[in-house]
């Protein structure tokens, strides 16, 4: 998108829209005069999420959407504070402040512009939009890993089978969820009620015994996640770090990531999500992602494992595991065994590493 | 005869009188209204009194292309540009 068309307002279009009886400075502070610089002096671009601007006529919407996961990332700050200890907090803030503020999903990132950390730019010319596009809202964010594993960017790996139907994420991913309502005091998003869930579509696909699907009888819900028949090879990012240029400029770097399939134990077994298997995926961080802030800010790196949960997003009726019963059994390849863990983070994963694929 | 007139003069007058009270009665029932907005909150919906709408500066540049191809600057070093891997 060209720098003027990021914030050309399509007059015919924003004239349709009721937010265009609202005077632009109500929304965006700065002044209203003739002069570029004068009215960009003071001007809040863009539009920040708060109950005191969109809260303040989407009441019901306002608060919840401020407090949820998608604007306060919440869940990085679990894991990165989970890592780390007290006196370090106050730099991993200041980290978080370069590197991760433009992750922020403010209202106008899903229903008016671009997210601000693809460069932003208004969508539809200031027209606001009820449903999030699925290409410059939703995976404009969420891109390495949804977008190339729903999409079926990965070269040989099918697109998610929901793709397929041409459901967007919207379709699964509601309003509700999006807007943190009901939702409150989550450490993550596998925290909390597990919605949207597979059987909230799949009603008729029966569990456990008496299912009539030979698979699904065999193995029952707790014994694993429906990812681990049914989702593929996925990517997995090995370090991540962060740095910022001469004149202040952050940026990240990741040296090594790799297409992979790994059933491993489920890190967090909770009455919502019970499965004692779960497909992981390796995170993009170690020891030494934040170093260019301060030596060892992570001094409880082994307090979380660095294979984590995962839902990975290119679910298929079938895929090697579904082939046959041998895909799976006595098939170590596709767990993480502990040959498969670097043994800098053999204490981090201890508790997800599989001793070996079940017997046949 | 007589009494009959008079009592005719009399429901007209009573009549006018009526139908003139219960116009006063609209009209300053509807001064009123101006004078003394009732305003409500609906959710989803805005819950304040919207401002007549004055930036008009603000939108004549932003509606105007060759205006913006003109101002609009590229940033000089965006991070996705010096970002390397799947972010």
């Amino acid at each position: 998108m060209e720098p003027w068309e990021r914030v050309w307002i399509d007059a015919e279009a924003f004239g349709e829209d009721i937010h265009s009886y609202i005077n632009c400075t109500e929304c965006h502070g700065g002044e209203a005069v003739d002069d570029f610089e004068a009215a960009h002096a003071e001007q809040i671009t863009p539009v920040v999420n708060s109950p005191e601007v969109c809260g303040r006529c989407h009441v019901d919407n306002g608060q919840p959407a401020w407090d949820s996961l998608h604007n306060q990332l919440t869940g990085y700050d679990t894991a990165l504070y989970a890592r780390s200890a007290p006196e370090h907090y106050g730099t991993l803030e200041e980290m978080e402040a370069n590197h991760c503020n433009s992750c922020h999903a403010t209202c106008g990132d899903c229903h008016v512009s671009q997210p601000t950390s693809v460069g932003g730019g208004l969508v539809k010319g200031h027209d606001f939009y009820t449903t999030p596009s699925m290409s410059q809202n939703c995976t404009a964010c969420h891109g390495s890993r949804v977008k190339d594993e729903y999409y079926g960017a990965h070269e040989d790996i099918s697109s998610d089978v929901h793709f397929r139907a041409r459901m967007a994420c919207t379709a699964c991913h509601v309003a509700d969820e999006m807007h943190g309502i009901d939702m409150d005091n989550l450490a993550n998003r596998y925290d909390g009620t597990q919605d949207p869930s597979c059987e909230s579509c799949h009603e008729d696909i029966q569990l456990g015994k008496d299912s009539e699907i030979r698979e699904h009888e065999i193995h029952q819900p707790e014994d694993m996640s429906c990812q681990v028949c049914h989702s593929t090879t996925y990517i997995n990012c090995i370090n991540c770090h962060v740095e910022q240029t001469e004149n202040g400029t952050p940026f990240f770097t990741v040296e090594e990531n790799f297409l992979g399939f790994y059933i491993g134990l489920n890190p967090e077994v909770t009455e919502e999500r019970p499965y004692r298997l779960v497909p992981l995926r390796h995170v993009p961080i170690d020891r030494e992602s934040f170093s260019f802030y301060g030596e060892n800010l992570l001094p409880n790196y082994d307090a979380r494992p660095t294979w984590v949960y995962a839902t990975p997003h290119n679910i298929q009726r079938n895929t090697p595991q579904t082939e046959t019963c041998k895909s799976c059994h006595d098939n170590n390849d596709i767990f993480l065994t502990i040959d498969k863990v670097a043994e800098d983070e053999l204490i981090a994963n201890e508790n997800v590493i599989v001793e070996e694929a079940p017997e046949w | 005869m007589v009494f009959r007139e008079r009592g005719n003069k009399l429901k007209h007058r009573f009549t006018g009188i009526a139908l003139f009270s219960l116009g006063a009665l609209l009209v300053s029932a509807g001064i009123g209204m101006l004078l003394f907005p009732v305003t409500g909150v609906v959710s989803g919906s805005p819950s304040q009194d919207i401002p007549p709408f004055t930036d008009y500066a603000c939108l004549d540049c932003h509606t105007d292309e060759g205006r913006l191809k003109e101002l609009a600057v590229k940033p000089e070093e965006p991070e996705e540009a010096l970002s390397s891997g799947p972010g």
